[in-house]
């Protein structure tokens, strides 16, 4: 897929752990796994707000689309 | 109780019963054979009596029982489906397979018989005619079905697939 997914980048700038962050989300870490290696099929509008939320950051620093 | 649990109920009698009237029905035939009986062959509307020993008694027998397995395999397989569809197992590859499976055995069915029922009524009763019985309408359109089924069990698969993988 060319949508690139940078959470892990976003989670070492904010030192957060991937189990806080989770956490925060309300997720399970291993459905934060699937996300951060890429292999999630889409992302609910929700969850991509609360992923915002909790790393206090834009979807565009999350989300990458790359041809 | 829920319509699938009902469902696997009747398919399992249903399985055991035809079971062991294939298994009656061979058991009868091997004592003819052995008698040298005189037997009512298969795919045939006149009720003549053949001697169960000739080779043109055997060879309708053989391939009525060999249908007759078929079909019996086909039932185990929906006994299969039924179990796991009651189990909340609805999308599996085992059940879209399965489904597959018995839409091709139901056609070969109704195709074995046609095909079993023009030569024999050829051969035996001296009569060259297509009968469209209910079996041989049916068969193929329940086959069908159970084709069209397992294509959108698959589909429904993908669709659950895509569905646990949203985050």
């Amino acid at each position: 897929m060319p949508i690139i997914v940078h959470l892990d980048v976003m989670l070492a700038k904010r030192k957060m752990k991937s189990k806080d962050l989770a956490e925060k989300v309300g997720i399970t870490t291993a459905n934060l796994s699937i996300l951060k290696s890429g292999k999630a099929r889409a992302i609910r509008f929700s969850t991509l707000e609360a992923i915002c939320e909790a790393l206090e950051c834009q979807p565009s620093d999350i989300l990458e689309y790359q041809k | 109780m829920r319509p699938i649990k009902i469902l696997k109920k009747i398919i399992n009698i249903y399985f055991y019963l035809l079971g062991i009237g294939v298994f009656v029905d061979l058991f009868q035939w091997g004592i003819a054979l052995f008698n040298r009986k005189q037997i009512k062959l298969p795919f045939i509307e006149e009720n003549i009596l053949y001697t169960s020993t000739n080779i043109e008694a055997i060879i309708p027998k053989l391939l009525g029982f060999l249908l007759a397995l078929i079909f019996l395999y086909s039932i185990a397989l929906l006994k299969r489906s039924a179990n796991d569809l009651s189990e909340g197992n609805h999308f599996t590859n085992q059940v879209i397979i399965d489904f597959k499976m018995i839409g091709v055995l139901f056609i070969i069915l109704a195709f074995g018989e046609l095909l079993c029922k023009i030569i024999f009524r050829t051969l035996f009763d001296n009569e060259l005619g297509l009968i469209l019985d209910s079996s041989i309408l049916i068969l193929p359109v329940i086959g069908l079905f159970f084709i069209y089924l397992s294509q959108v069990f698959s589909k429904a698969r993908e669709i659950q697939f895509e569905n646990e993988l949203t985050i």
